[in-house]
């Protein structure tokens, strides 16, 4: 266990590695190079662009302006945002904490729902229940995070006035931490919905093939409860692949969490790059696909590592 | 598609009675058998041509609004899904806009599919340092949302459909790349593979001969399958503002457009939501057919 773990950690690195490789050459295919990204659109002055060569090393090999690149970044320096003229770091951080709260809002949905839906269908399989419940989850899966979003808020904040439409309240702020449930509420289940839908596809399946194996039979002739045989002895065996599959929908729900930044107004990295987006502050893009990728590579890590805990038949393996 | 299946298929049913069906004719008899794949093919055909022959169906220009026509509520006279603030027709900007999301859904599928497989034969079938590298780089990419790092190389390439399109293929590359991979590590050592190259074939004549057939039905059933997320991905680009620039009709940026008038004039947002809803469910549906019809073992229990 302990073993697998590190290994599992050493194999991180080199993809780490590969992820900086990647955000770096992103700078590098901005029309204009890296001297026009890092200066913004207006920069004709020469000393300023000689200031930035010589500080981002652009007068040297490729390789060497990526370790430059790499150990700044290592020490928490990201450059400065063109857009708002304050170090990135600054400025991104608190909103990868909002864009944090938000996917851990989606994931909590989908994971309850997905696992919830799954379950159900497999125990009610081919009947009129499950056909419901997997047209409704195809269909939802289908449709665009956003237009769900809209419809949330013309439904629930528009319609029916019950919960706020865009925005957050600061976790800091006068109605506490509890307060921030509220505008949680919609956007969250906007983000999960796809995700809920592909674990409760596979919860589904996976469900199916374990109700048909000789110990829950056994437990059946037992004379179990139907709830002891499906919630105590076959979901056992389900949960590895639906912490397989949930690990692997975190990074959709991090590319979800954009639209319903944006939709909702949330003040999260997704919100924070759609802006950069109108002010080619590529600086501030770097810095949150570098942070956000590397959030998701230690989500998957610890993903693989409860897998194996869960399943011995793997960590032997 | 007629090599994957050799004809012993229909082994075990006495001739006299049943005359033998081609394998091709096997599918098509068990993509015909699945209902819903049948009704999201028609679907998808209909969409399709509706965008080609937008001119024809509707008398409406896409872009120019009728400046006597604002917010008019679907089901009007004139106007059945209504028209949006700038008073032009949303049937006419969404046939029209079909024209500008089905290439920009399309086409990165079969870049990437081609892309991909190259790659993933290469990963899969060769355990050299040249497919360690290949899977390698393939892992990091996905350890990068996906979404994200779409959205970020548009950003930097600027707006546009050919960036939507170039950005697209890269980020479903290394998706098509590891089901490539995985089918042809399966079948590396697989008996007829090793009869092959008892044969003397060559590594190449092996790829090609042994392995693609069984690779290219798998990547036809994943690329159509994930054609409906291919439409709302592109739609996402739209509605960022990274697709078509404006006045242009693109179904995602019409539901960002409706936004701030979702309280007063909320079919303009939702009216191309649930077109698109209704294409991605579609091509589901012919996805979910096609892996049926395309897969021997899959097409024999039911």
């Amino acid at each position: 266990m302990i073993s697998y773990t590190l290994k599992r950690i050493a194999m991180a690195v080199p993809t780490l590695v590969g992820v900086s490789l990647v955000t770096f050459l992103l700078l590098r295919l901005v029309p204009g190079g890296p001297v026009q990204a890092v200066l913004g659109v207006a920069s004709t002055n020469p000393a300023a662009v000689a200031a930035v060569t010589k500080e981002m090393g652009l007068d040297r090999p490729l390789y060497e302006q990526y370790f430059i690149w790499l150990g700044k970044a290592l020490s928490g320096d990201f450059g400065m945002s063109t857009q708002f003229r304050v170090p990135v770091a600054a400025l991104i951080l608190p909103k990868l904490q909002n864009t944090l709260i938000l996917t851990t809002g989606s994931l909590v949905y989908a994971v309850v729902l997905g696992i919830l839906i799954g379950v159900v269908t497999a125990i009610y399989h081919r009947s009129l229940l499950d056909r419901a419940l997997m047209l409704v989850t195809l269909v939802g899966a289908s449709a665009p995070v956003f237009w769900v979003g809209l419809l949330l808020i013309y439904l629930f904040a528009i319609k029916l006035n019950w919960l706020p439409a865009m925005g957050m309240s600061s976790i800091a702020g006068n109605s506490g931490p509890f307060g921030v449930l509220r505008y949680l509420i919609l956007p969250a289940f906007a983000n999960s919905i796809i995700a809920m839908a592909v674990i409760a596809r596979i919860v589904r399946s996976s469900m199916l093939e374990v109700l048909t194996q000789p110990y829950v039979l056994a437990a059946r002739a037992r004379g179990l409860s139907r709830y002891r045989q499906v919630v105590v002895h076959a979901f056992r065996n389900v949960l590895p692949d639906a912490i397989n599959i949930t690990g692997l929908q975190v990074g959709f729900l991090f590319g979800g969490a954009l639209f319903v930044e944006v939709v909702f107004a949330w003040p999260g990295v997704g919100y924070l790059m759609y802006s950069t987006i109108q002010s080619r502050d590529y600086v501030t893009l770097q810095a949150a696909i570098l942070l956000v990728s590397a959030v998701f590579v230690l989500v998957n890590l610890i993903a693989d590592v409860a897998r194996m805990a869960l399943d011995p038949r793997e960590a032997r393996a | 598609m007629t090599t994957m299946l050799p004809a012993v298929a229909t082994e075990g049913m006495r001739s006299e009675e049943r005359i033998p069906l081609s394998a091709f004719q096997q599918g098509r008899a068990a993509f015909l058998a699945d209902r819903m794949a049948v009704a999201g093919l028609a679907i998808l055909v209909l969409a399709v041509l509706a965008s080609i022959f937008a001119p024809w169906l509707t008398s409406y220009d896409p872009n120019i609004g009728d400046t006597d026509a604002y917010l008019v509520p679907p089901f009007s006279p004139g106007h059945i899904f209504g028209t949006d603030n700038q008073g032009r027709d949303i049937l006419a900007r969404i046939l029209y806009g079909g024209q500008l999301v089905f290439p920009e859904a399309v086409i990165p599928v079969v870049v990437a599919s081609i892309l991909g497989m190259a790659l993933g034969l290469i990963g899969g079938f060769f355990r050299g340092v040249f497919g360690e590298i290949v899977m390698r780089t393939l892992d990091v990419l996905f350890a990068i949302p996906m979404v994200l790092l779409a959205i970020a190389i548009a950003a930097t390439l600027g707006s546009g459909p050919p960036t939507v399109i170039v950005s697209m293929a890269v980020v479903i590359t290394p998706y098509v790349a590891r089901v490539v991979a995985t089918t042809t590590a399966q079948l590396r050592n697989a008996p007829f593979v090793d009869a092959a190259r008892c044969a003397g074939f060559s590594r190449w004549k092996i790829l090609r001969r042994e392995i693609l057939p069984h690779v290219i039905p798998a990547v036809v059933v994943y690329g159509t399958t994930n054609m409906g997320a291919m439409i709302v991905f592109a739609a996402g680009f739209g509605f960022l503002g990274l697709g078509a620039q404006p006045p242009t009709a693109d179904w995602g940026a019409m539901i960002a457009g409706g936004m701030k008038s979702l309280a007063s004039a909320p079919w303009i947002s939702t009216v191309p939501g649930i077109v698109i809803v209704i294409v991605a469910v579609a091509f589901n549906y012919v996805g979910d057919g096609l892996r049926v019809a395309l897969d021997p073992r899959l097409r024999t229990r039911r």
